[in-house]
C-alpha cells in the first residue's frame, strides 16, 4: 500500500483494537467484521470518499481483503462464518466493481451525498432526447447499409459526448479537487485519470450532475451499439 | 485467522466430454492419478449391459461398437440441457435421447429406461474416484470438479448434482481455463495478463486473467459450450458418410454400429493429421469388400477453419471485455486435446503475436490445476487465490418481457444483487420471480434458469409488503436466492423450480435410489411400475362403474368392488409377486369391461344426438 495513514475513520477492531482499515475485515489481524448499516463501498475498500480515487492503492486493499474473505479459505469454519465470508466477498466485489467504473463511481458518489438524486433528476430534456434518437437512427441506417465510415463517425461523436459529460461532472467541482489535492499534497491528483466528484452536499449542483450522468449513460449505450453495428 | 485445515484428502477432477481424470497436489506439486495400467484417462463413456449393469471408461469404450445403442458418450453436452437444445447433437449420436415428460429435459433412453445425464456423469465420476482411491490407497469423498467457464447455472447445477449422486462432495466447481492457469502459474510465478485458450472435446472457453502476487483474478471470459474436437470428428464423419453413400449408395448414418465405428475412425484420422500431411482409412464392408478413404491436412484445415474463426471471435470479445489489447498479453496458454492441432497453434500465434505455451500436457493441465485448487480448499495452501467471474448476465423478467440484469457478465464471484418486490393484490402471500441468464434485452431471447416462488409473506394491503430479494452467485457460479419481508422481518420460504435441471427433491430421490444395489434397484423399479399399473386399473374401473349406461348386475358390481379392494391392499403391502398376479388377472378381466364401456359410451353419445335432433 502506498498510503501509510489510516484512510478511514472506523471503529477499532474488536479483536486487536487496531484501526481495521475496512468495514469488512481487519487488515491488521485478519478477523472478519460485522458491518453496520452505514457502511459504504469506500469504507469497504478503505478509501477516502473524497479526493482522487487511487486505483492502485485500492487494488492492493482489494486483493488483501479477498485473501481474508474468500470462501475458499473458510471451508472448515462454522456455518455462520462461511455465510459471512460469502456475503462479505460479494460486497467487496461489488465495491470494487462500482468504484473502478467510470460511470458507476460518480453515480454512487452522488447517491451517497444526496440519496435519490439520480431518480429525481432522471427526466432528460426533449431536445437532448431528440438529438440522441437521431444519432441512434442514423446508426441503425448506417448498420443496414453497412456504412463503416458513418459508424466510425458516430462512435467518435458518442465518445466525445461521454467525455464532455464526464469532464462536466468533474469540472462542476474542480476547484475543490485542486484544493484537496494541495492540502493532501497528492502529486498528479489534479490531472487524475479517475476523477471523483468531490463536493460536500451543499456545494453540489445535484441536478446538473445527475443530468450529465444520465446523458452519459445514453451515449454509452449508443457507443455499445456502434460496436455491435461494426461487426 | 479462523482457517483450519481439512483432514480429508481432496482431489481435483476434470470431468471432460471425451475423457475424465483426477489429480492430487502434495508438497512437491500436483500429480495425475493413474490406474493399475498406469493409464491416467478414464474415457467419459458408459455402456449399459442387458442385465441392467453398466461398465464405465475403457471397458465401455471397448464394447462401444457392439453395444452401440446402449453406449453413452459425450454426455457432458447434455448436462442441464433441454431436448430443444440438443436436437443437432442427437442426430449423430449412436444412442437415443428422450424428453423428460415434466420439463422437456434431455434424457438418455436405454431400452425402456430413461436416465438423466446427471446419473451418467455420476457413473463416470464414480470410476474416476475408484481410480483415485486405488492410486492413493485411501477413501476419497471430497473433490474439486471443473466445468467450462461458459457453463450456465443449469449446467453447473447439473454437475454439482452428478457429484452428489456419485457420493462425492464437490467442494468447489472451478472453471477449466482458470484451473489451467493455476497449473501453469505455479511453475513460473508469472505476473501479468494471461489468455487461456481451452479447446476440448465438446466445449470451447477463453479466459483472460490478471495474475498479481498469487491472486488469479479472471478479467473476462467467453466461449461456446457447443464447440470442440467432437465437431471436428463430426466434419470428418460426414465426409466419410458422404463418400460411402456416393460410392455405394448406402446410408450408414442410420446404422448405429457403423456410425460408432466411423466416429472412432474419424477421431483417429484427426489425431493422425496433427503429425502427418495425409491419412487414410479402410472401411470393411463385409463380404471381402473394403472402401478406401483418405483426407489431407489441407482438406481438414479448410473444413475446421470456420469453427476456429469462431473461437478467435470469442477471444476478441473476451479481450474487449477485459479492456485489453493484444500487446497487454504476457502469455497465451493452450488447454484441451484439440490444441494439439497445428492450425490452432498457428492461428493463436498469429492472433496474439507470441508463441502459445504448450509445455504441459493439454489433456492433464485442467486436472492438475483442479488439484492445486483442492489443496487450497483443504487448507494446505494459502499462497494462491482464484477470483472467478459470472459468465453470463443474470436477471429477472420485468414489465413487457424485458430482461433486467441484476448480476452482470464478468462480475467477480461471489456476487450479489438485491431487488425490492411487492404484492399486487390485498393479502397476497406469495410472489413468483422468473430468473433468466443471458445477454439480450428481452427475456424471450435469454435462457430461463427457473422460477423462484416466495411464500409466507404476511397478509397486507396490496403494495405494502417490501420483500427484499437477494440474488447471490456463490464461488461455484451457482445462484441462490433468499428473501426477507422488510416490514415484518420475516424470512420468506422459497421454492425453486429449475427450468433445466433437477429439483433438490429429485436429486435426493436419485441419490436414495442409487444407494440401493443394482438388483434391488431393479426390484424397486418393478414395484413402482406395478403400483402405477394397479392404480390406473383401479381408477379406470371406478370410472366405468360410475357410468349410467353400463348394464351391471349387482353381483358383477360387488365382484369388481371386491377386486378393487384386494388390489388396493396389495399396493399397500408392496408384495411384488402377489401384486403382479392380481394386477395381471384384473387387467384381463377389465379389458373386456373397457371394450364394453367404450361401446356403451359411443351408443349413449349416438342416442343423445338423436334425441337432440328435431325429427
Amino acid at each position: 500500500m502506498t498510503g501509510s495513514q489510516p484512510v478511514v475513520e472506523a471503529e477499532a477492531c474488536p479483536a486487536c483494537s487496531e484501526q481495521p482499515g475496512s468495514s469488512l475485515a481487519c487488515l491488521k489481524c485478519g478477523c472478519l467484521l460485522e458491518e453496520g448499516d452505514q457502511s459504504d463501498h469506500y469504507q469497504r475498500l478503505g478509501q477516502p470518499p473524497t479526493g482522487r480515487f487511487d486505483i492502485e492503492r485500492a487494488e492492493a486493499v482489494y486483493l488483501s481483503l479477498s485473501r481474508l474473505l474468500h470462501p475458499d479459505f473458510h471451508g472448515a469454519d462454522d456455518e455462520r462464518t462461511q455465510a459471512l465470508a460469502v456475503s462479505h466477498s460479494a460486497l467487496l466485489n461489488e465495491a470494487w466493481r462500482v468504484l473502478t467504473d467510470e460511470q458507476l463511481r460518480p453515480e454512487y458518489q452522488l447517491e451517497l451525498h444526496d440519496p435519490g438524486a439520480l431518480d429525481r433528476h432522471k427526466a432528460l430534456s426533449p431536445a437532448f432526447l431528440m438529438e440522441a434518437m437521431e444519432l441512434s437512427e442514423e446508426l441503425e441506417e448506417a448498420h443496414d447499409r453497412g456504412c463503416k465510415e458513418t459508424i466510425a463517425r458516430i462512435r467518435s461523436e458518442a465518445e466525445r459526448a461521454i467525455h464532455e459529460r464526464m469532464t462536466g461532472v468533474t469540472e462542476g467541482c474542480m476547484h475543490t479537487i485542486e484544493r484537496i489535492a494541495q492540502d493532501a499534497h497528492v502529486p498528479g491528483a489534479e490531472r487524475g485519470s479517475l476523477p471523483s466528484p468531490l463536493l460536500t452536499p451543499h456545494q453540489w449542483n445535484t441536478e446538473q450532475i445527475a443530468t450529465m450522468l444520465h446523458q452519459a449513460r445514453v451515449y454509452r449505450r449508443i457507443l455499445r451499439d456502434t460496436e455491435t453495428a461494426g461487426k | 485467522m479462523t482457517n483450519q485445515p481439512i483432514d480429508d484428502v481432496v482431489i481435483g477432477i476434470d470431468l471432460g466430454t471425451t475423457n475424465s481424470l483426477a489429480a492430487i497436489a502434495g508438497p512437491d506439486g500436483p500429480r495425475i492419478l493413474r490406474n493399475a495400467d498406469n493409464e491416467p484417462l478414464v474415457p467419459s463413456v458408459v455402456s449399459f449391459l442387458d442385465d441392467g449393469e453398466h461398465v464405465v471408461g475403457a471397458a465401455a469404450r471397448a464394447i462401444s461398437i457392439i453395444n452401440a445403442t446402449r453406449t453413452v458418450h459425450s454426455v457432458k453436452r447434455l448436462m442441464g440441457r433441454s431436448m430443444d437444445d440438443v436436437t443437432e447433437d442427437a442426430r449423430l449420436l449412436s444412442y437415443t435421447l428422450a424428453a423428460d415428460t415434466d420439463n422437456n429435459l434431455a434424457r438418455v433412453a436405454i431400452g425402456d429406461r430413461l436416465i438423466t445425464p446427471q446419473e451418467i456423469s455420476a457413473m463416470i465420476l464414480g470410476e474416476v474416484r475408484r481410480v483415485a482411491e486405488q492410486a492413493l490407497g485411501r477413501k476419497v469423498e471430497k473433490a474439486v470438479i471443473t466445468v467450462p467457464a461458459y457453463f450456465d447455472d443449469a449446467q453447473r447445477q447439473a454437475t454439482r448434482d452428478a457429484a452428489k449422486i456419485a457420493g462425492l462432495t464437490a467442494l468447489r466447481i472451478v472453471n477449466e481455463p482458470t484451473a489451467a492457469a493455476l497449473a501453469y502459474g505455479l511453475d513460473t510465478s508469472r505476473q501479468g495478463n494471461v489468455v487461456v485458450y481451452d479447446l476440448g472435446g465438446g466445449t470451447f472457453d477463453v479466459s483472460v486473467l490478471k495474475i498479481t502476487q498469487g491472486v488469479f483474478k479472471v478479467s473476462s471470459t467467453s466461449g461456446d459450450t457447443h464447440l470442440g474436437g467432437d465437431d471436428f470428428d463430426r466434419l470428418i464423419m460426414e465426409r466419410i458418410l458422404a463418400s460411402v453413400s456416393e460410392r455405394t449408395g448406402v446410408d450408414l448414418s442410420v446404422q448405429p454400429q457403423a456410425l460408432q465405428q466411423i466416429r472412432l475412425s474419424a477421431e483417429g484420422l484427426k489425431i493422425g493429421l496433427s503429425e502427418r500431411d495425409e491419412v487414410e482409412l479402410e472401411i470393411d464392408l463385409g463380404d471381402e469388400q473394403a472402401l478406401h478413404y483418405s483426407i489431407t491436412r489441407d482438406e481438414f484445415e479448410a473444413a475446421i477453419r470456420p469453427l476456429l474463426e469462431r473461437t478467435l471471435d470469442c477471444c476478441r470479445s473476451a479481450m474487449k471485455d477485459a479492456g485489453l489489447s493484444n500487446e497487454d498479453i504476457l502469455d497465451v496458454v493452450c488447454v484441451g486435446g484439440s490444441t494439439r492441432i497445428p492450425l490452432v497453434r498457428q492461428l493463436l500465434a498469429e492472433e496474439f503475436a507470441c508463441k502459445p505455451h504448450t509445455e504441459l500436457d493439454p489433456d492433464q493441465v485442467v486436472a492438475l490445476g483442479a488439484a492445486i485448487q483442492a489443496s487450497v480448499l483443504a487448507g494446505g495452501n494459502r499462497d494462491l487465490l482464484l477470483l472467478d467471474v459470472n459468465p453470463l448476465a443474470l436477471g429477472i423478467e420485468t414489465v413487457g418481457g424485458a430482461f433486467a440484469k441484476l448480476v452482470s457478465r464478468n462480475a467477480t464471484i461471489p456476487a450479489r444483487a438485491t431487488e425490492m418486490f411487492s404484492t399486487s393484490v390485498d393479502n397476497q402471500t406469495a410472489i413468483e420471480i422468473n430468473v433468466y441468464q443471458g445477454e439480450r434485452e428481452l427475456v424471450r431471447d435469454c435462457r430461463q434458469l427457473g422460477a423462484f416462488k416466495l411464500r409466507g409473506i404476511p397478509g397486507m394491503p396490496a403494495g405494502l409488503p417490501r420483500v427484499e430479494v437477494t440474488f447471490l452467485v456463490d464461488a461455484d457460479g451457482v445462484l441462490t436466492v433468499s428473501a426477507k419481508e422488510q416490514r415484518s422481518g420475516i424470512e420468506t420460504a422459497i421454492d425453486v423450480i429449475p427450468s433445466h435441471g433437477l429439483t433438490p427433491a429429485q436429486v435426493k430421490d436419485i441419490v436414495r435410489e442409487s444407494i440401493v444395489k443394482a438388483r434391488e434397484d431393479f426390484g424397486n423399479r418393478e414395484l413402482v411400475e406395478l403400483k402405477n399399473k394397479a392404480n390406473s386399473l383401479v381408477a379406470g374401473t371406478r370410472r366405468v362403474l360410475a357410468m349410467e349406461e353400463m348394464p351391471f348386475t349387482d353381483e358383477q358390481r360387488a365382484e369388481l368392488l371386491a377386486d378393487i379392494a384386494n388390489l388396493e391392499s396389495l399396493v399397500q403391502s408392496e408384495d411384488v409377486p402377489a401384486l403382479k398376479a392380481a394386477a395381471d388377472a384384473f387387467g384381463e378381466k377389465t379389458q373386456a369391461l373397457a371394450d364394453d364401456a367404450i361401446g356403451a359410451a359411443i351408443k349413449a353419445e349416438l342416442n343423445r344426438e338423436r334425441t337432440q335432433l328435431p325429427s
